[in-house]
């Protein structure tokens, strides 16, 4: 199971390359690999066979890409599962970067051996008019929704007992949800107009209507994450459904379905400038120079932190202030550590097994994410069957080979598991509220755990008679 | 006004700023009397520091194109107030300016395109 949910994600990850390769394209903005260009320019026999090398290049990555998925299927063993799914990211990663940063050098050659020239060179445009403009009278209409959109989804909090740690992580997040929502309106109700035609009513007129658009999209994208955290809530306590299909639904709401409102509003933004661009001659400005591969924007001479994108939607981070390299650098860090930091963490859990220590008092079992200490006074019984059933997980690792951590056992409610699957026995520890689940990786090793517990269990009784 | 601020120029962008002030009181797309950015937007617009904006909005001060108000901010000085000042050393650049063009080639007819650029519009 889990190895189809990597496969299904790795899908999405060679769809969203996709995705990312039909901008390196954009005829409606003219821009070719991030690099602005006349609009004649597309019938240049040198770019023309630029394009169609470019073609051949991207049919290569994408049949690839696909294909190279499919190998994950035929690992069994989990460790290797990830590891290949890491591996494929990492290098298909590099090889789009790398279509992209050719792409983009060569696409600037051209321009400057042709003499190509579209708007002033690194120049910026200010209305001064746009600029006097008093923003603190602007208060946007929604923007007292914030707090009674968070309050809508309460009811739907009451369902669950509230002192579980999920819920209380999920209305952690849901606040943090409104309080992002808050800095988002605000930053856009201060974002500098942009000059496009010179005319400042024509220009005033397309910049409120952008903004208000934008802070709409923040409200509604604000709602649906704030109902996407109560499923992710209701998959993780189990009360969603099967894990498998939490997954995909968790996928599908988390990357595809936010993504079509931001395509819907990047569409329309081109549609206005090309309309515009019909009507009259815009301001443009060429700033292909700042502009490291097509991808990274680097420009110390503005403060500017965050800038539109030129492949693909929303916004890129200017490398060349202080904040935008912290940003940069802690994107970067964040990525590797987790990617890095969950590899090293799955792989040594599938090459070290759990172990019990024993004392007077208590058994001790130890795993690499999760531990119990059981006192030999809380059991009241032990018992043992031959496979765990059905389960759901409400935080740890299933595999095909073993289950560890939280689980919600049917039958047996709240549960703490150690179990290889393979093993045919598995021990059940009944303690008051809870349910230990543990298996050694063969029969006998599991029974000798068995025979050890039942001593310990009678030494202590005896103790207790003496 | 339409500033447009170039990276690539060798001019200081406080000395396009301060020039294109200039220009645009000339051709009335400022009016005497009306109100500049506060210094902190424009810094913010254009994506600069303030102090570079600060330095221009003080070129300009200095040389009696702007009065600073402290509750008001920048704003433009009264043509009458501006007409008082002394003038030679416009005249002594201009002239400077004019050989150099003649020179170089630029005709009386460029010129006069220019001039009338500048002057065309004014009331006076």
């Amino acid at each position: 199971m889990v190895t189809w949910i990597m496969w299904g994600t790795l899908l999405v990850i060679w769809f969203s390359f996709l995705f990312i390769l039909s901008f390196l394209i954009d005829k409606r903005r003219r821009m070719l690999f991030g690099v602005t260009v006349p609009s004649d320019c597309m019938e240049d026999p040198e770019v023309l066979e630029f394009i169609n090398r470019y073609q051949k290049r991207k049919k290569r990555f994408t049949m690839l890409g696909l294909i190279f998925t499919f190998p994950i299927i035929y690992f069994d063993n989990f460790a290797w599962v990830y590891s290949y799914f890491n591996v494929y990211l990492v290098l298909f990663f590099v090889w789009l970067y790398w279509i992209i940063y050719q792409g983009n050098r060569q696409m600037k050659s051209i321009k400057s051996a042709q003499g190509w020239r579209v708007g002033e060179k690194q120049a910026v445009y200010v209305d001064t008019k746009l600029s006097k403009e008093d923003k603190s009278e602007k208060q946007p209409k929604l923007f007292w929704l914030i707090p009674a959109l968070f309050l809508s989804f309460e009811p739907l909090l009451s369902q669950h007992p509230l002192l579980q740690s999920a819920a209380w992580l999920m209305i952690g997040t849901s606040i943090f949800l409104c309080l992002l929502a808050v800095i988002v309106m605000i930053k856009l109700k201060r974002t500098s107009p942009k000059v496009y035609t010179g005319d400042t009513g024509t220009d005033q007129k397309i910049n409120d209507t952008w903004k208000a658009r934008w802070m709409t999209l923040t409200l509604i994208l604000t709602y649906y994450f704030i109902l996407f955290n109560n499923v992710i809530h209701r998959f993780i306590t189990g009360s969603g459904g099967d894990i498998g299909m939490g997954f995909t639904v968790v996928i599908i709401m988390g990357s595809v379905l936010p993504l079509v409102p931001l395509l819907i509003m990047h569409r329309m933004r081109v549609k206005m400038v090309e309309d515009l661009r019909q009507d009259r001659e815009l301001l443009e400005v060429d700033e292909d120079d700042y502009w490291i591969g097509g991808i990274i924007y680097y420009n110390p001479n503005v403060k500017k932190t965050f800038v539109s994108t030129r492949i693909g939607i929303g916004s890129s981070v200017n490398f060349g202030t202080t904040a935008g390299k912290w940003l940069l650098g802690g994107s970067v860090i964040l990525t590797l550590g987790l990617i890095l930091g969950s590899w090293a963490f799955v792989v040594a859990e599938e090459f070290v097994d759990p172990k019990i220590l024993w004392d007077e008092e208590a058994m001790y079992i130890q795993s690499l994410a999760y531990s119990d200490e059981i006192a030999y006074e809380s059991i009241q019984e032990v018992t043992t069957i031959e496979e765990l059933g059905n389960t759901t997980k409400t935080n740890g690792t299933a595999t095909a080979d073993y289950a560890r951590g939280s689980f919600n056992v049917r039958s047996y409610g709240k549960s703490r598991v150690y179990v290889f699957r393979e093993t045919p026995i598995i021990l059940v520890i009944h303690l008051e509220d809870l349910t230990v689940f543990y298996n050694e990786p063969t029969e006998e090793a599991t029974l000798a755990v068995l025979d050890e517990l039942h001593r310990r269990l009678e030494d202590r009784e005896d103790r207790g008679t003496e | 006004m339409l500033l447009k601020i170039s990276f690539e120029s060798p001019t200081p962008i406080y000395q396009q700023i301060r020039d294109q002030i200039i220009l645009a009181m000339a051709k009335e797309a400022l009016l005497p009397g009306e109100n500049l950015p506060t210094v902190r937007q424009l810094a913010k617009d254009i994506g600069v520091n303030p102090m570079t904006i600060n330095k221009a909005y003080n070129l300009l001060k200095d040389e009696g194109y702007v009065v600073i108000d402290r509750r008001q901010g920048a704003r433009i000085q009264d043509a009458g107030l501006l007409k008082n000042e002394k003038t030679e050393y416009l005249i002594e650049a201009l002239e400077l300016i004019l050989s150099e063009a003649k020179l170089k080639g630029v005709t009386k007819e460029e010129l006069s395109k220019v001039i009338l650029r500048i002057y065309g519009k004014r009331r006076d």
